[in-house]
């Protein structure tokens, strides 16, 4: 059978869409346009999200009428999403003849294929919880369509006995599929007297009540003080003495309990106690939690008593729990998020010593696909994440509390992972030691990590008070000074402890000291480390932390080295290019501050500058500080910010010392 | 475990190609096959009429290479469905070849229904495209180019709109 060559073009339709669906929206779009064939291909796959923003009526009617002549050439089948989103307080305000109401009503209904609304809206809508001009466009959805409500603000509703008709119909609606509200808070004093709001009650029982509602975030919780003021809870349905009901709308019977399967909470325990009563945890895919709500779960899964509860400051008073331990059941959880914020050093230091509770919870769930601890973690949690999480886990994030972690890793922590086989995504702090044997070595370790394609890596130099604490001395072992560097003992740090050793700083610039050309040597450095079996690493995030948040700024002469630390220590993003043909380049950005954490670096810089050069000046100390390090820049007449450059990774051979070029 | 006899497979070109048992039956089509016709009947050669003895030798080699990998995970996570980028770095230097060679490859593995395998081929034809322009994948593939303008401009104007 004489036939022509196998080429892209004569692949088998089951073969073309397996290779269709590897591919990004971007790249359907350009295979799309390759010729009629691939076009009729490849078309089909092309996502289509519309975005319309609420502005003014006009602007409205009129981005509504260029995408309906859009859709009309689309075809609204393949309009899979619309997101409506407003950028301004009480938009549409003077609609008053509803013409731009209508128009977006009817828009919607025409998507008929449509499996997602999101609305994200802002949040002031005057007097009602669902926004005026949404009530129509809401209504009547296509049964497909799942409705994803952001910014759900029950607080801007003044209190009443009645909850609107459209507020009703909006949440018992069956295409309410996500509900993240914000700011619930139950009660208000109007007039000296405690204003209960309905429509945050409404919510919360709709959560139970509307069965469809499957993701729930509720950030900040903060309905409930008391579980005596929730009239609805422990009552029967209706919900509230004096509740009306829209007339027309007979209620039915709610179920017992709702059953989501992702739950987002901010707050504190008790509000958390109180809405825990609503919901059975068995069917909880997604779980992420701030340390309130966190310590109250952990509390009841694991029935610990008051002195065994973590962040005892913290720990939840509220006794209302009766018949609810057999709904704290995680038996579906796959993710979990738990953001631990510890702000006070006292309470930081007491639970360096407490950490069993979260590792009794991580031992009590089912083994976990991703896990994310923010803040507080400690180098045993970090082994029970391993021990038990380990052999399932896909993604795993330890993101340090801001400026400092209060766990680095070392080699032998991280040769630990060699023992997740799943693992694809991580991120952790690591120990950066001026790019020492002992550095290398952990980048070399995370190399071989066959599976691991995104990683994020905190650089991190230890702080001073990580220095191990002796208490039989009362003292904290100082690590070995370094006599070639004894010009700034101590002086920068705070009175009460007096720990820095010498060199300390000296080494914190150099550790902290991160360029591209570093940023890239590591890539290269955990690259280079991958076998035959592993995949690729495709991208590699960067952060140079340590330093400046412990150091007293008032025992320091000048103010500017906290600020020399910022400048130098870069955050820097590595990925491998996308194409065939530049898959040995790498590109790098640097990541601006606020894309990460925004709470980082809060401090403003405190620098003087040099009116006459427009250079910003260091203080002498910092200046003398900077010239150990970078010997040269003043004699090359640079400002100092241009002046700097990381050190080289040790290549095997000993390592470059600053001091001795 | 690897006592049984080796198999004899006997590609379209007429040449036989002798195989550990356990290589071959990373092929679910032959591995189905023994199962079906016992034994016995694998004392014969096993005819591959759509695989060439160079395609066939290709694919051995692959199979010989994953022959202790465990057999395919479901795709439990649904990130990693629609990634590329995750091929081994072994597979990736074995589909270094040209492409009629790869699709060949692709189409034995759909024959021979040989998943992962053809898992890495679909994924590294997708590598082809990705990034690249509508000119630079006509260019790779070879395809011609049968829109007019007025057509060719209308598309490009429906993508201007996804991107707004």
């Amino acid at each position: 059978m004489a036939s022509l060559p196998p080429s892209l073009d004569h692949l088998p339709p089951e073969i073309t869409h397996q290779i269709l669906a590897r591919l990004e929206d971007a790249d359907l779009r350009a295979l799309g346009l390759a010729s009629k064939c691939w076009c009729s291909l490849a078309r089909p796959h092309w996502g289509w999200t519309i975005q319309i923003r609420l502005s003014t009526p006009q602007q409205l009617c009129e981005d509504l009428a260029t995408w309906s002549h859009r859709v009309a050439v689309i075809g609204p089948e393949r309009v899979s999403q619309l997101i409506i989103s407003g950028g301004t307080r009480n938009p549409l305000a003077d609609d008053r003849k509803n013409v731009a109401l209508e128009a977006l009503s009817e828009f919607v209904h025409k998507l008929l294929w449509l499996s997602q609304l999101k609305v994200d809206c802002e949040d002031w809508f005057g007097d009602s919880v669902l926004p005026r001009c949404l009530w129509k466009a809401l209504e009547n959805l296509p049964p497909q369509c799942k409705l994803d409500y952001r910014r759900f603000s029950p607080q801007r509703v003044r209190s009443t006995s009645r909850i609107s008709r459209e507020d009703y119909a909006f949440l018992t609606s069956p295409n309410l599929h996500a509900v993240e509200a914000r700011y619930c808070h139950f009660t208000g004093t109007e007039h000296g007297e405690m204003e209960l709001n309905y429509a945050a009650e409404a919510l919360l029982d709709m959560t139970r009540f509307n069965r469809n509602i499957k993701s729930v975030s509720m950030y900040p919780l903060g309905i409930f003080q008391e579980i005596d003021q929730v009239r609805g809870l422990l009552q029967s349905w209706p919900p509230w003495p004096g509740f009306i009901f829209p007339e027309g709308i007979s209620p039915p019977v709610p179920a017992q309990r709702g059953a989501p399967t992702s739950l987002h909470c901010r707050g504190d325990a008790e509000n958390f106690c109180v809405y825990s009563q609503l919901i059975d945890f068995s069917q909880l895919q997604k779980l992420n939690l701030t340390s309130g709500p966190a310590d109250w779960l952990i509390c009841h899964a694991l029935k610990l008593g008051p002195e065994e509860r973590p962040g005892r400051e913290r720990a939840p008073t509220c006794t209302c729990t009766r018949n609810l331990r057999p709904y704290l059941n995680f038996s579906s959880l796959k993710e979990l998020v738990l953001e631990i914020t510890v702000t006070n050093h006292g309470a930081r230091r007491d639970l360096l010593t407490s950490s069993e509770p979260y590792e009794a919870f991580l031992r009590h769930i089912p083994p976990l696909a991703k896990l994310s601890i923010h803040g507080f973690s400690t180098l045993s949690l970090f082994n029970t994440i391993v021990s038990h999480h380990g052999g399932s886990l896909r993604q795993l994030s330890i993101v340090p509390e801001e400026w400092q972690a209060n766990v680095i890793l070392s080699l032998p922590e991280v040769v630990q992972f060699q023992s997740m086989p799943f693992l694809t995504h991580l991120t952790i702090p690591v120990r950066r030691s001026k790019g020492s044997a002992a550095e290398v070595a952990i980048y070399h370790a995370l190399g071989q990590l066959p599976k691991v394609q995104e990683m994020s890596l905190f650089l991190c130099y230890p702080l001073v008070d990580l220095i191990p604490y002796d208490p039989a001395r009362g003292e904290w072992d100082e690590a070995p000074n370094d006599p070639s560097f004894d010009e700034f003992e101590q002086q920068f740090w705070y009175p009460e402890h007096d720990t820095a050793r010498m060199g300390h700083f000296k080494d914190l610039l150099i550790s902290g000291a991160l360029d591209e050309k570093l940023a890239t040597s590591i890539f290269n450095r955990i690259s280079s480390a991958k076998t035959a079996r592993s995949f690729p690493l495709e991208r590699l995030k960067l952060f140079s932390m340590g330093g400046g948040d412990e150091w007293d700024q008032n025992s320091v002469d000048d103010m500017s080295l906290d600020y020399v630390f910022q400048v130098v220590s870069k955050w820097w993003n590595i990925e491998r290019g996308r194409r065939d043909d530049q898959r040995d380049v790498l590109f790098t950005r640097l990541i601006r501050e606020d894309e990460f954490f925004r709470r980082f670096r809060p401090r403003e810089p405190q620098v003087q500058l040099d009116y006459t050069t427009k250079k910003e000046v260091l203080g002498p100390s910092t200046e003398k500080l900077f010239s150990h390090v970078w010997p040269d820049w003043q004699t090359r007449n640079e400002d100092w910010r241009h002046a700097w450059h990381s050190f080289p990774l040790d290549d095997g051979g000993s390592l470059e010392d600053p001091q001795a070029g | 475990m690897s006592s049984s006899k080796p198999l004899t497979l006997s590609s379209s070109d007429g040449e036989e190609i002798l195989v550990d048992r356990e290589v071959a039956e990373r092929s679910i089509l032959i591995k189905n096959m023994v199962g079906d016709l016992g034994e016995e009947a694998m004392e014969e050669p096993i005819p591959i009429p759509n695989v060439n003895a160079a395609v066939l030798k290709k694919v051995i080699e692959w199979c010989i290479h994953h022959k202790h990998d465990p057999p395919s995970a479901n795709e439990d996570d649904s990130d990693s469905r629609k990634k590329s980028t995750d091929i081994e770095e072994w597979d990736q230097k074995f589909m270094q070849v040209d492409q009629e060679m790869l699709f060949e490859i692709i189409l034995a593995a759909n024959y021979l229904d040989i998943k992962a395998l053809l898992d890495v081929g679909c994924k590294t034809v997708a590598n082809m495209i990705k990034g690249k322009s509508p000119e630079e994948i006509r260019k790779t593939f070879n395809i011609q180019n049968d829109f007019t303008p007025e057509e060719e401009d209308q598309i490009r104007r429906e993508n201007e709109w996804a991107e707004e």
